[in-house]
């Protein structure tokens, strides 16, 4: 019983679970001469190593393309009154050594939502031990039309129906 | 005490369960994802400037027309078969508080540039000030000093509601010369250099992408014979990176002194114009 109370009771709670709430997030729409960015600096994220958790969200009200405008256009068409976040829960598939430094290739698998629309996706990326810090580093595309997401065709700025997303994020240990 | 192990035991499982479930953090929004909109969707409301600024390293391309008088009829396609006054023009956001436009106009070949600075923003008000430089450029024998005419003003706009936006502006525009004309009837028809003007101004949203837009810019004060004050009633129309702004004008004028100075339509005549003017926003690919 003492053994089983001490496992309970000193059970590392602190120290494995890493927090970030300025995050760079960006999307490339690639379309021969109406090619933009839109960026936020607000990605917000919550990685713990002990139960391999990971949870990042964006408030996509945040994220600007550089023009007023389609700012605008991009707010109407994700819906952000009704749906204001794109968010990321899942689970690290491939283990992180505290102890390894450079970056450590991981594959993350979860649920993606964005729109009001839910998949699940799997995502590769690398993490890094900086400074006691982790820096988390990833790529993946997305297809609008997997997420309803369909920008109104007339005069609208063109936009790529596949999205490049990449984002960079420090945490610090909670 | 057999039952007392077996409590603690499922009291310590249940406690290290909930520490292993790991909860998602609480999404919260971003302070900044706050959206300030501008409370017009185009650098003009119609004929007056709006307070819309032009974000830093946007350009907007703006296409104004303006035509000749509806009473023409339809023999003259009311209006569209008489000279149309056209100007092309560009602004460009050099920093997201100040912009800077150039355009040239068909009648008297004008050629305009403009300031516009903005000097407080929160989201229901701003205030800007607008300044623009004209030079008339006809092969007429003046000199440039006297082809010269300027507008300045101070533009207030307000949000009422989340449908219904207005502007105040108190504007100064000049003439560096003036002509004076005897009428055939013998009388003298005076111009006056300077005229002071109280612009208002209003949009009332219809919906996302439509609203409706008045454009009022009466002379305070003494004015040039002849002349009247300008009104002007449209639709906005937004589409993408487009306004489009249909209307009807008691002016063919498009620069705002020449519109305050040479305007002779008289609204109670019902001398309206048809007019339209696109303005397309072209944005750098990333702030």
């Amino acid at each position: 019983m003492v053994l089983l109370l001490l496992v309970v009771f000193t059970t590392p709670v602190a120290g494995q679970s890493f927090v970030s709430q300025t995050g760079h997030v960006e999307f490339l729409s690639n379309v021969p001469f109406h090619s933009f960015v839109g960026s936020s600096d607000v990605l917000t994220g919550e990685i713990d190593l002990k139960d391999s958790t990971v949870d990042f969200y964006v408030d996509l009200e945040s994220v600007r393309t550089g023009n007023r405008k389609r700012d605008k256009d991009m707010r109407k068409t994700l819906d952000t009154n009704t749906h204001p976040f794109a968010e990321f829960y899942g689970s690290l598939q491939t283990g992180v050594d505290s102890l390894l430094k450079g970056p450590q290739p991981v594959r993350v698998s979860g649920d993606f939502s964005i729109h009001g629309i839910t998949l699940p996706i799997e995502v590769s990326g690398t993490v890094e031990f900086v400074d006691d810090e982790l820096e988390v580093v990833s790529e993946f595309r997305l297809l609008l039309d997997d997420f309803d997401i369909h920008p109104p065709r007339l005069l609208f700025f063109k936009v790529d129906q596949e999205q490049q997303v990449s984002l960079r994020a420090r945490l610090h240990r909670k | 005490m057999k039952y007392t192990r077996s409590f603690l035991f499922i009291i310590a499982i249940l406690l290290n369960v909930a520490q292993s479930a790991h909860a998602q953090i609480p999404r919260e929004r971003s302070e900044a994802g706050k959206v300030s909109e501008e409370l017009f969707w185009a650098p003009s409301v119609i004929i007056q400037p709006s307070s819309t600024q032009i974000d830093r390293g946007n350009l907007d391309f703006t296409i104004q027309h303006a035509f000749g008088l509806l009473s023409g009829g339809a023999t003259r396609l009311f209006g569209l078969d008489d000279p149309a006054n056209i100007r092309f023009g560009l602004d460009y956001g050099i920093r997201d508080w100040i912009s800077f436009g150039m355009g040239r106009s068909r009648f008297d070949k004008t050629f305009d540039s403009r300031i516009k600075v903005r000097l407080r923003s929160n989201p229901s008000l701003r205030v800007n000030v607008f300044t623009n430089l004209a030079v008339e450029t006809p092969e007429d024998g003046r000199s440039f000093d006297h082809r010269l005419s300027y507008f300045n003003g101070l533009i207030v706009s307000r949000k009422i509601s989340d449908r219904l936006f207005v502007q105040l502006m108190p504007a100064w525009s000049h003439f560096n010369l003036v002509e004076t004309n005897r009428l055939l009837d013998t009388t003298i028809e005076k111009s006056e250099n300077d005229h002071v003007i109280l612009g208002m101004a209003a949009r009332l949203e219809m919906s996302e992408q439509a609203s409706l837009l008045i454009d009022y810019m009466p002379v305070v004060g003494s004015r040039s014979d002849n002349t009247n004050n300008v009104l002007s009633l449209g639709v906005d129309i937004e589409a993408g990176g487009h306004v489009f702004q249909v209307f009807f004008t008691s002016t063919q004028w498009i620069t705002p002194q020449h519109a305050v100075s040479n305007s002779r339509r008289s609204i109670s005549d019902r001398d309206l114009g048809f007019g339209f003017n696109v303005h397309r926003m072209f944005g750098s690919s990333h702030q």
